[in-house]
């Protein structure tokens, strides 16, 4: 019989002792690759949507959460502002400003109202259907479409903002236009809309039903004078269609509306700067970040967590492998006599501890296979978790 | 794809032994791509919304290979018109959309379709606070939100009647012109001068209208007759009377509200129905009618800006002169 026959017939009779410690070596080993494949994975989908953002323009207030909700459409919004900052940003010349208002949901996915501009800005090509028309069309990020169902053509209401405010203003109907290709961003998980159907959505905007055309007695009933007047039963949400389109109009001054993110691009780092300047020199009531400063920061001070767990994780592997030693070491002595009797046989001294390194070795491989299976597992599915695991700490 | 899944069951094999290095790179945002987006792809097509707007743009871009579009609602469209598909999808694709600013907002379509916002141009934006005409609507008087009974004022939008201000709406449009097609900035600024020299020829010809006042049946006509210098009496007939209306207490109401202006003439921006003329000549108001382009789209009998103004100066001549 060879020795490594001797190796392996000796692993497979203790199979309790093989099974733990491949699983130690196996659990001190998987979790911190774990850990730091997702947290790379983090830092990479992050940093890279902020590299992407150059500058952002909110509401005084915590630079972090204004860089998460327009670079992640956070449910945490900053408080808005004015739709006047667009216009003030487009005069300067120095940037072209991406309007972002994103306050209400449909089906929890955030609803984003944008400009065209947006799609061009984070190169978002259409998968099916068109590009956004009138008021009330949507475009749905890939996920969205995927998760709800939906193609261009179907119908997609918003949330209400409040169910028990019966003041509160109607859900829009809104018409899927189009489903946008799948970018592996949180654009995949928004419902995206034109920044004046927002506003429809805020109350800003609104039709009229034209009573003649009402067909349904429900609705409408003559008073006695001959004047029609429209009854209580109406329709429990808001819809645009060809027939009513013409009658939405905003009341109020476009200017005062609101939006909760304003994303600036500049053409060269000198415009970059001026702009820069002219808000923190001219605005007190908004700030302009550059998301890729604050997400630096943020990753910085996640970084310094992770260094605390890189310890942990050094001490729990020497704590293993001591473990193992000790486990090894008194397995030895009660190998002692086995041993004896295989040298007696006429086994050299060098035969014994190769057969000793080799069932040392089959137990580290065994372990590093099993790891590697895993993380290959954990690699593969890493950009999906991380970016729900985004997606939903906002929602 | 296979290649690159071994790659990683590779790198999968020998992580254990990197797992300990630090994870995490600075890195730095270049600007440069952004660029790409500051000037995007350029279709060498421009959409006006307005005619006036279409025929200033029209002139400037004389010589060049940019086209300009009319995107505005047919002859006859009601207020509420919204353009369709194919004119959206030309919108969409313009390098320009030129229009007026919220100052003077024309078109009111335009909120309800999607636009590239950072293409628009807002031609007014030049204008002084007092330069805009803010008309306030003495008549419609309602109540809603926790201010009480009151009436919207709302801004004058025929900026282009006068010519100063078309002038400075020229200029607005060569700027934005030149920083998309930044080569042709000569050009522009040649059809500019060109243009300018046509404009100031017409503000002259205002400055020699004869004193007087008038009557307008709506303030769309304001900027011409504050161009031409002349106190102006405005109606709110933006839906004209109906006869039934008129007869039971709209006459009364229109004599009310002429009778301290010295004019005894009315001009129309639309043709009035041969009734109203008629009663309104009966009442010693002759009526003019006048263009104000208030429906956006091109001019009858194919006249063009110009000449449009031309024959507009004529009829307010001729019926300060009765």
């Amino acid at each position: 019989m060879s020795w490594t026959k001797l190796v392996i017939r000796y692993i497979q009779f203790h199979k309790l002792k093989t099974v733990v410690l491949v699983a130690s070596i196996f659990l001190t080993t998987f979790l911190p690759i774990t850990i730091l494949i997702l947290l790379s994975e983090f830092n990479e989908k992050i940093i890279s949507r902020a590299q992407s953002t150059p500058m952002v323009i909110g509401a005084e207030g915590s630079p972090l959460d204004l860089t998460l909700h327009a670079i992640y459409f956070s449910s945490k919004q900053p408080d808005p502002i004015r739709f006047a900052t667009i216009e003030e940003i487009r005069q300067t010349g120095w940037a072209r400003p991406v309007p972002i208002y994103s306050r209400y949901t449909a089906r929890q996915f955030p609803i984003v109202g944008t400009s065209l501009d947006y799609f061009q800005f984070r190169n978002l090509p259409l998968a099916e259907g068109e590009s956004l028309s009138r008021l009330g069309d949507c475009v749905l990020g890939s996920e969205v479409a995927r998760q709800l169902q939906l193609g261009p053509g179907d119908r997609l209401l918003s949330d209400p903002e409040n169910i028990l405010d019966l003041a509160g203003h109607y859900p829009l109907k809104m018409l899927v236009r189009g489903v946008l290709e799948p970018s592996s961003t949180p654009d995949d998980w928004g419902v995206f809309v034109d920044l004046k159907t927002s506003w429809v959505i805020e109350g800003l905007g609104h039709g009229h039903q034209n009573l003649e055309e009402e067909t349904d007695d429900l609705k409408v009933e003559v008073r006695s004078d001959g004047t029609l007047q429209a009854t209580a039963a109406v329709l429990p949400y808001m819809e645009i269609t060809d027939n009513n389109i013409d009658s939405f109009h905003f009341h109020g001054e476009t200017a005062d509306f609101p939006i909760t993110a304003v994303i600036a691009v500049a053409p060269d780092e000198k415009n970059e700067t001026l702009l820069m300047g002219h808000f923190q020199v001219v605005d007190n009531e908004t700030q302009l970040v550059q998301p890729v400063v604050v997400i630096d920061e943020l990753m910085s001070l996640v970084f310094q967590v992770k260094k605390f767990f890189d310890l942990n994780a050094v001490l729990i592997a020497l704590a293993t492998l001591f473990l193992l030693i000790l486990v090894l070491v008194l397995s030895q002595r009660l190998r002692m006599r086995e041993m004896q009797t295989m040298f007696k046989l006429g086994c050299s001294r060098g035969t014994i501890l190769r057969l000793q390194f080799s069932e040392i070795a089959i137990l580290f491989l065994v372990s590093s296979v099993l790891v590697a299976l895993a993380v290959w597992g954990v690699w593969l599915m890493a950009g999906n978790v991380v970016q729900s695991l985004l997606i939903g700490s906002q929602g | 794809m296979a290649n690159q899944t071994a790659a990683r069951f590779v790198l999968a094999l020998i992580l254990p032994a990197l797992w300990l290095t630090p994870g995490c790179q600075r890195s730095d945002r270049n600007p440069q791509d952004n660029a790409a987006f500051s000037q995007p792809v350029r279709s060498n097509l421009v959409s006006a919304v307005s005619y006036p707007l279409y025929y200033l743009t029209g002139q400037l871009l004389e010589g060049t290979p940019v086209k300009v579009d009319l995107i505005a609602p047919p002859a006859g469209a009601s207020d509420q018109w919204t353009p369709d598909q194919q004119q959206i999808e030309t919108l969409q694709k313009s390098d320009l959309i030129i229009a007026n600013g919220p100052g003077a907002p024309f078109a009111k379509w335009m909120v309800r379709v999607s636009l590239p916002e950072s293409r628009v141009v807002p031609t007014t934006d030049n204008f002084s606070l007092e330069e805009f005409i803010m008309v306030k609507d003495h008549r419609v008087v309602h109540r809603h939100g926790p201010e009480g009974e009151h009436s919207h004022p709302f801004m004058v939008s025929e900026t282009w009647l006068d010519p100063a201000m078309a002038k400075k709406q020229a200029g607005e449009i060569a700027t934005a012109l030149a920083s998309s097609y930044p080569e042709m900035g000569d050009r522009f600024q040649q059809n500019l001068q060109q243009l300018n020299g046509s404009l100031d020829g017409l503000t002259e010809r205002f400055e020699m209208i004869p004193t007087g006042s008038v009557i307008t049946a709506t303030p769309r006509l304001k900027f011409l007759t504050r161009a031409a210098g002349l106190p102006d009496t405005h109606l709110l007939w933006f839906d004209l009377p109906e006869e039934s209306l008129w007869q039971t207490g709209g006459e009364q109401a229109f004599l009310d509200r002429v009778k301290e202006s010295g004019s005894r003439c009315i001009l129309f921006d639309t043709d009035p129905p041969n009734w109203l003329k008629e009663r309104l000549e009966q009442l010693g108001y002759p009526v003019h009618s006048l263009d104000s382009f208030s429906q956006g789209g091109l001019p009858a009998g194919g006249a063009d800006f110009m000449q449009v103004m031309e024959n507009n100066l004529q009829i307010l001549q001729d019926s300060l002169s009765r």
